[in-house]
């Protein structure tokens, strides 16, 4: 078996590990999803049904709440593997750790990430947000909520071992650029202008915080054995 | 004989505190070295100085027989460590924590069904390990061992939780490792049965 075959083994083991246990464990995907809609559909009750109201504020709407929802579950990427010594024997093991990481996240966000991306499809009907837009919603938000569970896992292993909230802390000052770019691709979209320009923005951004955001979480995780 | 790993001078501290000092021995390829000492004696700060989770210590160590001190990860050994936690999922059928191991991997279904045979787990393949005792987990963690060939084993307080059977059942497997040239680093509060040479480590209460 050579080297590449034996990485791509181990990162399907890891995602399917960890898959597995988040579908047993339902409160993992169900919380973040119930979250989301409970804070989106707050705003319609708070600020009346009026059409043109909801409909200009329904991207910002949406990217604060799946923002805030993807957040919820991030604490749980390595939380239970390092209070249980299973991080320790996947450290130990000569298997790539940066695999490893990137493996969880991926889980992660198909947990926590995708379920809001439909779910935010869903909500846009009620916050009255234009069709046409849907494209460039599903699109900025499959990008953000990736690079979201990225800078997530890097608050979790930052804060391991300590409190839920710290990683949420950590993680939401670090989203602004997230934010401003998919509100700025609704924007664009909405006023039916070109917004491929902030797509790579956030594209490149996604790409850098792959290899770099799962590079610096293994550095956070082994700061929290010295 | 070859050794796998050679400590010189060794001293280790846990929060800043000393927790033993001076500590040599060698781990000679097929054979095992016990470390036994009660409650806060340094056993389990020894084996996370070696694997590096924990910096604050000197000393030298040398691993595969090389004559430059290093780390493990420069030292090129392959290791399996089993700390006081012992990363099995209540929420995994057994099949599925040897599976989902950092060793079992690249094991086959034949493969991981014959050591849950060995282990005494066979009829438990598919139950979740919620619904196992604590000894039965401990076996499943054993099972793990047999996955995959390792060099060295690092494995803190291995006897704790188990029956009499199953205490002969880690001296059985650790001999079948013997004989296939891997070694045991291994930690306890009381000497065990093990063909290994024993060190004694004193609490330090100053």
């Amino acid at each position: 078996m050579t080297n590449r075959d034996s990485t791509l083994d181990w990162f399907m083991l890891v995602l399917r590990r960890d898959l597995t246990l988040s579908f047993r464990r339902s409160a993992t995907y169900i919380t973040p999803l119930i979250f989301f809609l409970i804070v989106v559909t707050f705003f319609p009750l708070a600020l009346g049904p009026s059409q043109s109201l909801l409909s200009s504020m329904a991207a910002g709407i949406i990217w604060i709440s799946a923002l805030l929802s993807s957040l919820l579950a991030v604490e749980g990427i390595f939380s239970e593997d390092f209070r249980d010594g299973t991080l320790d024997q996947y450290f130990v093991s000569s298997e790539p750790v940066f695999v490893l990481i990137f493996a969880k996240v991926l889980c992660h966000w198909l947990v926590c990430g995708a379920p809001i991306i439909l779910a935010s499809v869903l909500s846009s009907v009620f916050l009255y947000l234009p069709s046409g837009v849907l494209f460039a919603l599903i699109i900025s938000l499959l990008l953000g909520t990736l690079f979201m569970s990225l800078l997530g896992a890097l608050g979790a292993a930052l804060s391991l071992g300590r409190s839920a909230i710290l990683s949420a802390i950590i993680v939401l000052p670090f989203s602004i650029p997230t934010l401003l770019m998919g509100t700025a691709i609704m924007s664009a979209a909405i006023n039916q202008q070109d917004y491929s320009g902030f797509i790579s923005i956030m594209g490149a951004m996604l790409a850098i915080g792959i290899p770099g955001l799962c590079l610096l979480t293994v550095e956070a995780i082994l700061l929290n054995y010295e | 004989m070859s050794n796998i790993l050679k400590v010189k001078n060794l001293n280790c501290r846990r929060s800043g505190e000393e927790v033993l000092q001076g500590l040599s021995f060698t781990v000679e390829a097929g054979k095992n070295v016990e470390i036994i000492g009660s409650n806060g004696s340094g056993k389990t700060t020894i084996l996370r100085s070696l694997l590096g989770f924990i910096n604050d210590y000197d000393g030298e160590m040398f691993w595969n027989d090389s004559e430059v001190s290093s780390t493990l990860q420069e030292g090129d050994v392959s290791c399996f460590y089993q700390g006081h936690q012992i990363g099995i999922k209540p929420l995994l059928t057994t099949y599925e924590n040897l599976k989902f191991s950092s060793s079992g991997f690249n094991s086959s279904q034949e493969e991981i069904a014959s050591i849950a045979n060995k282990i005494g787990l066979k009829h438990f393949l598919n139950r979740q390990s919620s619904r196992l005792s604590a000894g039965q987990r401990r076996r499943i963690a054993i099972g793990r061992w047999l996955l995959k060939d390792f060099n060295l084993y690092l494995i803190d307080e291995p006897f704790t939780a188990l029956d009499d059977q199953g205490i002969e059942l880690i001296e059985d497997i650790v001999r079948e490792l013997n004989n296939k040239g891997a070694s045991f680093l291994i930690t306890g509060h009381r000497p065990s049965r093990l063909n290994s040479q024993k060190i004694y480590l004193d609490v330090k209460n100053d």
